[in-house]
């Protein structure tokens, strides 16, 4: 493993798309997700299928003003308006592809007669497999899956050293979780990037990421799995202080409003106590890290 | 040393060290975090604040001061951890320095383990008290604190093949005209240090060897004149009030029995 700087790589080849328009009607809209934003599969007539992925969703545009006042002026979030969504996610996806993180590729090529060009974006469909699923597949070997995740925390602190080397939170996996992971032809792709932290110390949002993910894992593969894979990620995140910002965000913030905040959320919200949840989380990884601190072993 | 949260504790308090592996291999990586929380912790921003002898202990404070301490020392001539911050710029965010990793019992865990030999001991001993006391020499030469030990003790040496390096440099003493009643301040701590961890006769005989070897006998002395002797009266009340006062390996005794290996040394008596 090295500390070395990411050096920026070309994007991933994929399928070439020349510049074509289709029609609304043409297109079969099985949306392929929730309420927030319509996904819609679609072969083209070079016979590449793509997903055309519509921000204006069934949502009210009242909800969609009262999650961007929350964002703005609550949590430090990018806006959640559907155009504002569309334009962070196309930057998002730039952004890693810049420094060679496989994300969802994009077709600006492809244009849909009968939506507002700023709502919508077609983008590669990807086949993968979604992480959700392959850490729960019992058919693949345990240490299949943990070679696999050891591989990811390799790359996931690559990512992490370019967000706080560049100061950059459009590095940062806002809705960062194993829903939002697939691995496809051996490597790792990164989906859902509509919003960014606006605020905040770029550690922190570093730590804040990590207590997400590790939430996501304890949530969906239970305890076994959440112990195995929380013990290969101390192991094996090269950069142990930066895994300390798990605490620091959750514990720690260096704005002391956030704190209070922070302090009072985990004490009032018993969900928040609870074994999986991100400050149990975060408290979890500090134990599992002070017990790796030569300070400890040496008192010992 | 860190003073380990329990458990469940959300409180971060004590520096934390780990191994980082990078591409030119094993690393320190030390996260600088606050000796105390609460009260105790604002009490002690006063009184230093108040005192203003020596930097603060804030994790900012002592996370400069070690890095200009480790390159003061180093450009001295000292045995000193290499900071490898700038060779590693990516594992340095925050309040985190890069250090040489230098694999080694502790000084003060090899003398009171009792498993060295009478040839060994004496090798070790004199091969520090020399580094020591140049270091020493150094400091008043330059009239320079920095080079003055804040946390002096054993415990803070690393024995490494080849090598005896000092470590935790996150305290120094502001500058003074004379710095030698730091350094008779800092050969207390070390003997104090000695004195807790073996007994009575080993101590005698420790620093009977330390005694010989160091360089500047005139410095010895002045720390018993300073602490044992001294007719001031902060200290006569310090002896008079501390528990361990009479006992053999207390602060006292142990300096008792640097005054004693000072006479013996004199009188050229083994």
């Amino acid at each position: 493993m090295s500390d070395a700087s990411p050096a920026a790589c070309p994007p991933p080849p994929r399928p070439e798309v020349a510049p074509v328009t289709v029609r609304l009607e043409d297109i079969d809209r099985d949306n392929m997700a929730g309420a927030g934003n319509y996904l819609w599969k679609h072969r083209l007539p070079c016979g590449t299928d793509v997903v055309v992925k519509v921000y204006y969703g069934s949502r009210s545009p009242l909800l969609y003003l009262k999650k961007s006042f929350g964002n703005v002026f609550l949590t430090g979030r990018s806006s959640h308006m559907p155009k504002r969504r569309c334009a962070m996610e196309v930057d998002c996806v730039r952004t890693w592809e810049r420094h060679g993180f496989r994300c969802f590729g994009l077709y600006p090529q492809v244009t849909v007669e009968g939506l507002p060009r700023d709502g919508y974006m077609a983008y590669e469909y990807v086949p993968g497999r979604h992480f959700r699923e392959l850490f729960k597949d019992r058919k693949i070997p345990l240490e299949e899956r943990m070679a696999i995740w050891r591989r990811f925390v390799g790359e996931w602190h690559r990512r992490h050293a370019a967000a706080v080397a560049e100061d950059d939170p459009r590095l940062i996996h806002e809705n960062g979780d194993v829903k939002h992971v697939m691995l496809w032809q051996g490597e790792f792709v990164y989906f859902d990037f509509e919003m960014i932290y606006t605020a905040g110390d770029i550690r922190t949002l570093v730590g804040r990421e990590i207590c997400a993910y590790m939430r996501s894992v304890g949530r969906f593969f239970g305890d076994e799995l959440y112990e195995r894979m929380t013990t290969e990620l101390v192991e094996h995140y090269p950069d142990p202080a930066l895994l300390m910002s798990t605490w620091t965000w959750a514990f720690h913030d260096p704005r002391p409003f956030t704190r209070l905040v922070r302090r009072l959320d985990y004490a009032l919200k018993p969900k928040n106590r609870k074994k999986h949840s991100k400050y149990e989380v975060a408290l979890d990884i500090k134990r599992r890290l002070d017990e790796r601190s030569l300070t400890r072993a040496r008192t010992a | 040393m860190s003073r380990d949260t329990a458990p469940g504790d959300v409180r971060l308090v004590g520096n934390r060290i780990w191994l980082a592996r990078t591409a030119d291999g094993t690393v320190i990586q030390k996260l600088y975090a606050p000796h105390d929380h609460g009260p105790r912790y604002w009490a002690r921003l006063l009184l230093e604040r108040l005192g203003a002898r020596k930097t603060p202990t804030t994790v900012r404070a002592r996370w400069r001061t070690e890095r200009e301490l480790l390159r003061v020392w180093r450009a001295a001539g000292c045995d000193v951890p290499q900071d490898l911050s700038e060779r590693h710029p990516a594992l340095v965010h925050g309040p985190v320095t890069i250090l040489e990793r230098v694999e080694g019992p502790l000084l003060g865990h090899v003398l009171g383990s009792g498993r060295l030999s009478e040839q060994e001991r004496v090798d070790l001993l004199t091969r520090f008290a020399a580094a020591w006391g140049r270091r020493h020499r150094l400091a008043i030469e330059q009239r320079d604190a920095r080079l003055v030990q804040e946390h002096g003790t054993f415990l803070h040496v690393i024995m490494a093949p080849g090598r005896l390096v000092t470590i935790d440099l996150e305290q120094a003493y502001h500058p003074r005209r004379d710095v030698r009643p730091l350094v008779t301040r800092e050969i207390v701590a070390y003997v104090r240090s000695l004195a807790k961890r073996v007994d009575e006769a080993r101590l005698a005989a420790d620093l009977r060897i330390l005694v010989a070897a160091y360089p500047d006998r005139s410095l010895l002395e002045a720390a018993v004149r300073e602490y044992v002797d001294s007719p001031r009266l902060v200290w006569r009340l310090d002896r008079r009030l501390r528990r361990d006062r009479g006992r053999a390996l207390g602060k006292y005794g142990a300096l008792a029995l640097l005054r004693a290996a000072l006479l013996a040394v004199a009188e050229h008596v083994p």
